[in-house]
């Protein structure tokens, strides 16, 4: 169960690499003496489950991959079209099924090995023979051979509309072939070789992990020297250290403290979207496990889907920041999103949702205020799986078990974290769930995962479709649009698609996510939204960020922060509550200490 | 006498392993699932882990299997697919620094209160430490370490708020050190206030009961300085109770540990063992609270060992 | 006298059992009353399970439903409106609180009370019976005894799955031993009672021994250890509930200072939403701590020295 980001921040697929934009201004480097380092720290809210390409989905992991892997070709951070990344040049057959890309002369990786396209050759074919879940949606086509040192040469066996961009993690072969099948399914990967603009250096479990600014990348050395991840498990923590100066970034920032945030001048929000979104996932019942058979019905799922108020759920939890979900979002892009007909948007209208059940049967039959099966038995009574880490998770189901109430079907709610919902997602054995999905940049991954080929047959190899949902129509239109090379027609195919699997309903999107980041505007400036005007800064589909910042007013690093911080948040109301808590606190502390004065003396006042 | 404590802290551990293994072993149908998850593998690969995870075989040939592992440090794989060990050795370091620190600044401050507290029972003294290590003894540790974090971190950014260390910081050797220190600070305080109580309270006991025996009277009759006989008479004798409690009280304040973690998001086992639990990732849950235990029951053995030695009354013979 | 000896002749015996009974409990009811911690421990602790059943009257339960709360302000201080303002969900923080008592006493009290039953099962037979009976049970304590509580129970409630009830029984299950050491302690002096000896001597059977014999006598200590279980239970329920492995079922103290950590309330300076929760838990937790003290100190005259 790949990339799903635990927290509404964004993933990522491809790494940038080729890209350097020419407004990035080169720091006076004469200002820093060598052992004064420029670091970019950035606080962020999760941690790194593995960084291993093979088993790594984290959006934090991706971040990392980003930084030090390069890829043949990279993304514009306006648009995510094609830009040259390893590959200089690229061309194909007539056919479009061979694709020969020509790489940069003189590579190297960080270690100073020479990067070949026989590294190239290597990451890809290993990829397809050992199925690394990461690579296989871009490289499952795919058979790579080096035809010299810099050329390489990818077949492919089906037309691919997504070629020739090929934004695959490419691994230095000289460390992974000392690696086998078996070693690398608990390989750490944290050698720290790569090709891209940073490198892992330190990895402190629990803490944070370091990258150090790779002297051997191609493009345009960047102005930081090292990027700092620091993990905390509060957002308190998190929004804190971000005000105190402690780090100069965050990825995520609470909806209810964004305004408190925004009226710090040295902070600047930066509100983002690329696509990322969250759903409440029912199990259709076409795989494994034991699913309730009213949700094989797509009435019952319809039903939910009517009786959810997104409105509500945008406003309240999300404070507003997010939009009302309108189908799957199968791309960063937002071009390629569904356009619903007004009539048939979902809205919130519970006398709808509870005339199609009575209408298909579900009756009440024993007055408990469930509903039952037509067959008059086996309540409606559902299991919802939650995640443990996830305080919107935890929103959802306070607003969705009263809802379902209302329209009859008991749900009951359990938290689980992240590894176990996969399990019990992979076992079939659940009736809902809620979490969210960040797509790439082609929408072909996102669409695939709910074609039938993708339901979990055998839990020892899970599928994508987590909502167990097979439909001929859908799956049709999928193989269609994944081999037709004309824009506008796969455009429509995939809006069909879309439309079909909105009202077979085997999710009820709940909203889509603004990515909501801050950073300290006075120390940083030069930041990077991809894609342009409407994307986050950080934890996009490349790493133009980290690569184009420099110190605010582009030269010294400020050392102001320390007063400023020391000013803020000391206002006269909080001083008050200070004293009212404090005194509060000795209240206690006193009447405590007279019970027991009081107490003891009639101890001794007995004897 | 000492072989058979050492027989009974052996027997109490071989119980904690063996509720391990069969507690979990109900829950926990396909330990191996947890590790190849999400990817493809061989029949021969999958029996090969089956074999390595002792799934073959009964539950009693489970059951030895898993003591063989035990007995080599194998405790098993996380969902990341980490060695349990591994996990667990990360993250120790930190809850022994908490819990030395802390144990050993209760221990001091609430025997020197038992002390004074307990030489003159009743005294304004006596009833005001009493009372407060009471009022603090019956919060809850998360409220005692919420209200601190917005005292002293949040309103007035005194101390940090969480972890252990700022990643950032080049400090090295002793300064690294006291970093640490100032992170540790809060978090510590919850746990020396809110355990005080258990010293004091038995500090006070102990004093109350040599304070009565004849041997200080007769000090006292001989014209001793009431300090000194205090010194050098009373405390002797009534610190030994307070020393084996420092043994027994490890159970309780890593208890405390698990609260304090949590609330000050400092990555030791406390927090690690909520975040198996969680999960719920039972192969670490499983793994953390051996360990605990067998914690908890060799410092028992060592209180139950020293006692003897420090007080002639009940050396056996 | 002799008005007493009529009665003796002609009454039947167990109603001199139970006047002998009311009499003892109006003696130490009396005791009681000299202890001034417990006498105020005990007013706020009847006041406290007083407004936790009107609950239902003060505040409907509608007011915990979030959805039915979209109108009302988000962490909005302290007014005439929200007397301790409201929570990151829109409710009122009063209605949240009292809503949350009722869980909180009745876990705690029901964990007790299952403490204590396993504490004076174990301990009354183990005291009783003695040898082989003695040896298997005390070292069942022991156990219990020796394994940290918290992870234990952290332990238990994420194998056993977390409802209310999982909750209860786990809290009571990690409790009983030292109660049952001391029950023990208390049923090896009163096995050695004349009277018990006769009675044994006569050939009665054990379980008439224990429940005429034993038992009353056990039950004052039982009781003072009931009273002293049931602060720790509530701290257990609260903490559970912090570390987020309690119950999602209602509302508890312990829920609720998870949701304000969860919720930023310290850093946004929402006070409301944790101080009042914690001076709650505290309150109820040292009356109990006081009622307890008190009771031992009236069951247990040797304590009184102290």
């Amino acid at each position: 169960m790949a990339r799903k980001a635990t927290r509404s921040i964004a993933a990522t697929l491809a790494i940038a690499a080729g890209l350097m934009l020419a407004s990035g201004v080169t720091p006076t480097a004469d200002a820093r003496t060598e052992d004064e380092k420029l670091t970019f720290t950035v606080g962020v809210s999760q941690e790194i489950d593995s960084l291993n390409l093979t088993n790594g989905y984290l959006v934090v992991d991706y971040e990392v991959w980003n930084l030090q892997y390069a890829t043949l070709t990279d993304k514009s951070d306006n648009d995510f079209s094609i830009k040259p990344g390893l590959a200089e040049t690229w061309e194909s057959t007539a056919d479009g099924l061979t694709w020969t890309y020509h790489l940069r002369e003189g590579l190297l990786w960080s270690d100073g090995e020479p990067l070949t396209a026989e590294d190239v050759a290597y990451t890809i074919n290993r990829s397809v023979e050992e199925e690394w879940f990461n690579h296989t949606s871009i490289t499952g086509n795919l058979t790579a051979t080096a035809l010299d040192a810099t050329t390489v040469e990818i077949v492919t066996s089906a037309p691919d509309p997504r070629l020739p961009m090929m934004d695959a993690y490419i691994l230095p072969k000289h460390v992974y072939e000392n690696i086998d099948t078996e070693a690398l399914t608990t390989y750490a990967a944290e050698d720290g070789v790569g090709s891209g603009p940073f490198t892992l250096t330190e990895h402190e479990p629990g803490q944070y992990w370091k990258l150090a600014r790779n002297e051997n990348w191609y493009g345009e050395a960047p102005a930081v020297d090292e990027v700092v991840f620091r993990y905390f498990a509060e957002a308190d923590a998190l929004v804190t250290s971000l005000e105190r100066g402690e780090v100069d970034a965050i990825d995520s920032v609470p909806g209810e403290q964004v305004e408190t945030l925004a009226a710090n001048e040295n902070i600047e929000i930066v509100q983002g979207n690329q696509g990322g979104f969250n759903e409440l996932a029912m199990n259709a019942g076409d795989g494994l496990g034991d699913g309730h058979a009213a949700l094989k019905d797509a009435v019952v799922r319809q039903a939910v889907n009517w009786a959810i108020d997104r409105e509500v759920l945008v406003a309240d939890v999300l404070d507003g920041y997010g939009t009302p979900g309108a189908g799957l979002v199968t791309s960063a892009s937002p071009a390629w999103d569904l356009v619903v007909p007004e009539d048939e948007t979902y809205s919130y209208n519970p006398d709808r949702a509870n005339d199609m059940l009575d209408g298909a049967g579900y009756a009440d039959v024993d007055g408990d205020g469930i509903r039952e099966m037509p067959e008059g038995t086996n309540p409606l009574k559902f299991r919802l799986n939650i995640r443990s880490d996830s305080e919107n998770d935890k929103a959802v189901a306070e607003f969705v078990v009263p809802w379902l109430k209302a329209i009859g079907i008991e749900v009951n709610v359990k938290a689980v974290d992240s590894d176990q919902l996969t399990t019990i997602i992979g076992l079939g054995e659940y009736e809902m769930f809620t979490w969210g999905w960040v797509p790439f940049v082609d929408p072909d991954p996102e669409l695939s995962y709910f074609t039938c080929g993708q339901i979990t047959m055998d839990p020892d190899s899970p599928g994508y479709n987590d909502g167990n949902w097979c439909n001929a129509e859908y799956d049709a239109l999928y193989e269609q649009q994944h081999v037709e090379l004309d824009a506008d027609r796969r455009m429509e195919l995939v809006q069909e698609m879309l439309m079909v699997f909105y009202t077979e309903a085997p999710y009820a999107v709940l909203w889509k996510t603004d990515d909501i980041m801050a950073y300290r505007s006075d120390r940083w400036e030069g930041f990077v939204r991809q894609p342009a005007d409407t994307g986050p800064i950080l934890f996009t589909n490349s790493s133009h960020s980290y690569q184009n910042i420099v110190p605010a007013g582009t030269s010294e690093p400020t050392e102001t922060t320390e007063a400023d911080t020391a000013g803020n948040g000391e206002t006269d109301d909080e001083g008050n509550l200070l004293v009212t808590v404090g005194a509060a606190v000795l209240v206690l502390l006193i009447i405590g200490g007279i019970i027991f004065l009081k107490f003891n003396k009639g101890q001794a006042d007995r004897e | 006498m000492i072989v058979r404590k050492i027989g009974v802290a052996i027997g109490t551990l071989f119980v904690v392993v063996t509720a391990n293994f069969f507690l979990f072993r109900v829950v926990q149908t396909d330990p191996v699932a947890a590790v190849y998850r999400g990817r493809n593998l061989s029949e021969a690969k999958k029996a090969e882990l089956e074999e390595r995870f002792n799934l073959n075989g009964s539950k009693l040939d489970q059951y030895v299997g898993y003591l063989e592992q035990l007995s080599h440090g194998n405790l098993g794989y996380t969902l990341n697919s980490q060695p349990v060990s591994s996990e667990i050795a990360e993250k120790l370091p930190t809850t022994l620094k908490l819990v030395g620190t802390t144990t050993i600044l209760t221990a001091v401050i609430g025997i020197w209160l038992g002390i004074r507290a307990g030489w003159r029972p009743r005294s304004k003294f006596d009833r005001i430490t009493t009372g407060i290590t009471m009022f603090f003894y019956s919060t809850s540790d998360a409220f005692f370490g919420l209200a601190l974090l917005y005292l002293f971190a949040s309103k007035n950014p005194w101390f940090p708020t969480g972890g252990l260390i700022d990643p950032n910081s080049t400090a090295t050797g002793l300064n690294r050190i006291l970093e640490q220190f100032h992170h540790l600070v809060l978090p510590g305080t919850v746990l020396v206030i809110g355990y005080l109580g258990q010293y004091s309270l038995v500090q006070r006991a102990a004093m109350l009961e040599t304070s009565g025996e004849d041997y200080l009277t007769l000090a006292r009759a001989k014209g001793l300085r009431d300090s000194l006989v205090r010194r050098r008479h009373a405390v002797p004798n009534a610190l030994l109770p307070s020393i084996t409690l420092i043994a027994l009280n490890v159970g309780y304040t890593i208890g405390g540990a698990i609260i304090v973690e949590t609330t000050f998001s400092i990555p030791g086992i406390g927090s690690e063992l909520v975040r198996a639990a969680k999960g719920p990732d039972y192969a670490l849950l499983q793994g953390i609270f051996l360990l605990i235990s067998a914690a908890v029951i060799a410092a028992t053995l060592i209180a139950d060992l020293l006692y003897p030695r420090f007080d002639p009354r009940v050396r056996t013979p | 006298m002799t008005e007493t000896q009529v009665q003796e002749a002609t009454q039947s015996r167990r109603l001199l059992a139970r006047q002998r009974k009311l009499r003892s409990f109006g003696r130490l009811t009396k005791e009681f009353r000299t202890d001034t911690a417990g006498v105020i421990g005990g007013v706020v602790l009847l006041s406290f399970i007083v407004i936790a059943i009107a609950t239902p009257l003060l505040f409907s339960s509608d007011e915990l439903d979030r959805t039915l709360q979209i109108d009302q302000p988000k962490l909005a201080s302290p007014s005439g409106e929200h007397l301790l303002g409201t929570d990151d969900k829109r409710r009122d923080m009063l209605a949240v609180l009292l809503w949350g008592s009722r869980t909180s006493l009745s876990v705690g009290l029901a964990a007790a009370v299952f403490a204590i039953t396993i504490g004076a099962l174990i301990g009354i037979c183990s005291g009783y019976f003695g040898r082989w009976v003695d040896a298997v049970l005390s070292r069942i304590e022991e156990w219990f005894l020796v394994i940290p509580t918290l992870p234990l129970a952290i332990v238990l409630v994420t194998v056993l799955g977390g409802s209310l009830r999982t909750i209860i029984i786990v809290i009571g299950l990690t409790s009983w031993a030292g109660s049952a050491r001391l029950i023990r302690a208390q049923t090896l002096t009163v096995k050695q009672r004349l009277y018990v000896e006769r009675s044994r001597g006569l050939g009665a059977p054990h379980r008439h021994i224990i429940r005429r014999h034993i038992f009353p006598n056990v039950m004052p200590i039982i009781l003072a250890n009931l009273t002293l279980t049931v602060p720790v239970a509530i701290l257990s329920e609260a903490t559970l509930s912090f570390l987020g492995i309690g119950s999602f079922e209602r509302e508890s103290w312990g829920k609720t200072l998870e949701a304000a950590h969860a919720a930023s309330a310290i850093r946004l300076g929402a006070w409301w939403y944790f101080l009042p929760v914690g001076i709650l838990i505290t309150t109820v937790v040292l009356s109990f701590t006081m009622v307890g003290n008190a009771v031992e100190r009236v069951v247990n005259p040797k304590l009184r020295e102290r």
